[in-house]
């Protein structure tokens, strides 16, 4: 039995492989990748697989260009042919450094806050369910923001830039303080202080800088095409502040609102039973990791009626 | 990358990045290596064939549940010899993989393995990859280049993820399994309710 279901899924693989090779040569559409993949989530799950190893390899970047390069032909191709030329020798990764790839990764679960030292003498603190990774090499400083919300403090270094990855574009941030989150496919950037250059990953008008000035602060959102800067109000400046404090702070918001802010702490999440206690706004300063006391605060002050059964979401309703 | 549904994108970065965990976990509940893939396989096509996916908080938590439940599904229906006798503790404590300490440990021992694999390949399959996926070439100009035919870089490129995804998956259950079982913290407390 054992060797029979053993063939069956490295046959999966395989034709998981096939596939994938046969779309990245054209010789295959989306649609009929679709047509076998939707017939079995095993298949789903071997082609997510394979996928995964080609991104992978993806990541593991190349090294930078030798010295002489000439002006006329492309890195690229010029890495290409020197790769080439390689392999018959030393092989691909004799000649690739092997630390080049590696890369650190730090992940908060639901309702942690963590502060870390950056080799660099930079600094963040960690929003809760946040994952980052950085690699800091001798030309650039980079920190990858996959989810979450992160609070940069970044160090000068005039040698090497500090680069800012996320999915919607790449920002270098001169020294200053910054706070980035990720939210609806948006990065949302305030430059509390310092200056940020934004180049989107497309879009026509694709390069912005966003310097603060000492009384100004700039809040700067992009979906990876279009961008917006704007001064931030004091009271999102306050906001992105409280955080870091383990608090939240509501001005006038909608319930609804505040509950999906306040839920972004929650493992067993607050939900709202009706749309009137949706409407209800709320301010005040709670703390995020205290949730019972935001609910004393809402029964007291707004007469919200709130269900919990010790185990499933936790509903509020109207009074 | 369009071939990849959304369902894909969040299995990709949610449930995959503890791939090792799940096969060691596997392979700790199985007397085989081959039993521990196959319940690694089966937990993922059952997220993947889950409608509330979404609604998964914790899905690297599911996947462990799954697992341990699918084993001792197995181990008490199909009596399949080598799963192991499953002890009450190993029921109730799923690990618990949430990187802390090892995170940077593991993400590096996560990119060595690929490179691992990566080196086992054959030579030419090896240099058709890197030049793709490193270099950004493209698949004819990478037939131009080594005097191949498309067909012939498709191939290798098959041949290649094919290699790379098994092995891999191996060394995952072998190296990092004896490694991570003995730091896995097993919070007795923490249950998964699913």
């Amino acid at each position: 039995m054992a060797p029979t279901r053993r063939q069956e899924r490295e046959s999966l693989i395989a034709e998981a492989a096939d596939w994938l090779a046969r779309l990245d040569v054209g010789r295959a559409s989306t649609a009929e990748l679709d047509a076998w993949r939707g017939a079995d989530p095993r298949r789903a799950a071997a082609f997510a697989e394979v996928a995964a190893t080609w991104n992978r390899l993806a990541e593991l970047p190349a090294p930078a260009a030798a010295p002489q390069v000439k002006a006329s032909v492309s890195r690229r191709a010029f890495l290409g042919s020197v790769l080439a030329a390689s392999v018959a020798g030393v092989g691909v990764l004799g000649w690739l450094e092997r630390d080049y790839f590696l890369r650190s990764r730090i992940v908060t679960a639901i309702g942690e806050r963590r502060t870390l030292s950056l080799p660099d003498g930079s600094s963040m603190d960690l929003n809760t369910d946040t994952e980052v990774y950085w690699k800091f090499d001798d030309e650039v400083r980079k920190l990858w923001l996959r989810r979450g919300e992160a609070a940069l403090s970044i160090a000068a270094d005039l040698v090497r830039p500090f680069v800012l990855v996320t999915a919607q574009g790449l920002t270098t941030l001169a020294a200053g303080q910054f706070n980035a989150r990720l939210r609806a496919g948006e990065l949302e950037l305030f430059v509390l202080s310092g200056k940020a250059l934004l180049k989107t990953v497309s879009g026509k008008n694709n390069e912005v800088t966003v310097a603060s000035a000492s009384d100004a602060r700039r809040k700067l959102t992009t979906d990876g095409r279009q961008f917006d800067v704007a001064p931030a109000r004091e009271e999102a400046v306050q906001t992105v502040q409280a955080w870091r404090r383990g608090e939240i702070i509501f001005n006038g918001q909608p319930l609804s609102e505040a509950v999906e802010e306040y839920n972004r702490y929650l493992a067993r999440k607050f939900v709202i039973g009706d749309p009137k206690a949706a409407n209800l706004r709320l301010g005040g300063r709670f703390l995020t990791g205290d949730p019972q006391r935001f609910l004393g605060a809402l029964r007291s002050t707004f007469g919200i009626k709130v269900t919990d059964d010790g185990s499933s979401p936790i509903i509020l309703n109207s009074p | 990358m369009s071939w990849l549904r959304e369902i894909d994108i969040w299995f990709a970065e949610s449930v995959l990045p503890f791939a090792s965990h799940y096969r060691a976990y596997a392979r700790r509940l199985t007397e085989n290596s081959s039993d521990a893939e196959d319940l690694v396989q089966e937990a993922y096509a059952k997220v993947l064939g889950s409608p509330d996916w979404r609604r998964l908080e914790s899905p690297e938590r599911f996947v462990l549940t799954t697992i341990r439940n699918l084993a001792f599904d197995r181990f008490r229906k199909e009596k399949v010899v080598g799963i192991r006798q499953i002890g009450s503790l190993e029921l109730n404590a799923v690990p618990d993989p949430t990187p802390d300490v090892f995170a940077q440990e593991g993400a590096r021992q996560e990119l060595e393995l690929v490179l691992k694999a990566f080196e086992g390949l054959p030579e030419q399959i090896r240099t058709v990859l890197a030049l793709r996926r490193m270099h950004g070439l493209s698949p004819g100009q990478i037939a131009t280049k080594l005097n191949l035919s498309v067909s012939t870089v498709e191939k290798h490129m098959a041949k290649g993820l094919r290699l790379l995804t098994a092995r891999v998956a191996v060394s995952q259950s072998r190296t990092n399994g004896l490694r991570q079982s003995i730091l896995w913290r097993q919070r007795a407390g923490k249950k998964e309710s699913r």
